[in-house]
């Protein structure tokens, strides 16, 4: 029997056709990305180190009130009150 | 490019070829898949100076194929022999995509992979040869065995549809 030729070979490849089709693409959730406006990326960097900075930066020093520990008791005499 | 924009540019070409390897639906999805994620798991492996995207993720899809191959203990196949005489008689093929099918089926691996690649794929010999990491005059040479085998194998078919006796 004789063999196909060139074009009879094209031809009858050109007769198996693909069944089916890809699935949608399944990324994990902690491989996706999310596109965020350039501006809005600036404003939460800017945020975020102000924050760490804020938190980072320790708290001035304040007077805490105290109750008082000894009371002194002197009588202070009429006379010795100057005006 | 991202993976994303990748994805949908090559996934039916990616499909295309491992569908063509495997002739199973379920396994080119999940070697399609298998692809991507590989892209997404490690985007610095492709070189764009060492080729483009599409031939990329081809080898990807090629090597996760012979992968399937392997799995099932065909790796003996993937040795290039002399020319393919397919066992089947394509006369009993109930239509010429079947039967073009099974005899694509009995070729060798290599010689399979290097004609699906380009008689469906539309990649070049030297995308060809760089897919399958071989010299552009074997992979030719692949090419040309297989066509040989599938004039000799489709030949009583081809002469029924045609009108050749």
């Amino acid at each position: 029997m004789e063999d196909l030729d060139d074009a009879e070979l094209d031809s009858m490849l050109s007769a198996w056709k693909v069944s089916g089709m890809p699935r949608p693409l399944a990324i994990p959730w902690w491989r996706r990305s999310i596109r965020v406006p350039l501006p809005l990326a600036a404003a939460l960097l800017i945020a975020i180190v102000y924050g760490v900075v804020r938190l980072a930066t320790p708290a001035p020093a304040t007077v805490r009130w105290e109750p008082v520990k000894e009371i002194k008791v002197r009588i202070i005499r009429s006379h010795n009150v100057q005006n | 490019m991202t993976t994303e924009a990748a994805f949908d540019r090559y996934s039916a070409t990616v499909y295309s070829f491992a569908y063509r390897m495997t002739r199973r639906t379920d396994l080119a999805e999940d070697i399609a898949q298998e692809t991507f994620l590989a892209l997404l798991r490690s985007p610095a492996r492709f070189d764009p100076d060492r080729g483009t995207m599409k031939t990329f993720l081809l080898s990807i899809t090629r090597n996760l194929v012979l992968k399937h191959y392997r799995d099932r203990g065909e790796s003996e196949q993937l040795d290039e022999g002399d020319l393919a005489v397919p066992s089947f008689d394509p006369r009993t093929s109930i239509d010429t995509g079947a039967a073009v099918a099974q005899a694509i089926a009995e070729l060798p691996p290599l010689q399979q992979e290097a004609l699906v690649l380009f008689q469906y794929e539309g990649v070049t010999l030297d995308e060809l040869a760089a897919i399958v990491g071989a010299e552009v005059g074997t992979v030719k040479s692949r090419l040309h065995r297989a066509r040989a085998g599938l004039k000799r194998a489709l030949a009583p078919y081809g002469g029924k549809v045609h009108g050749r006796s």
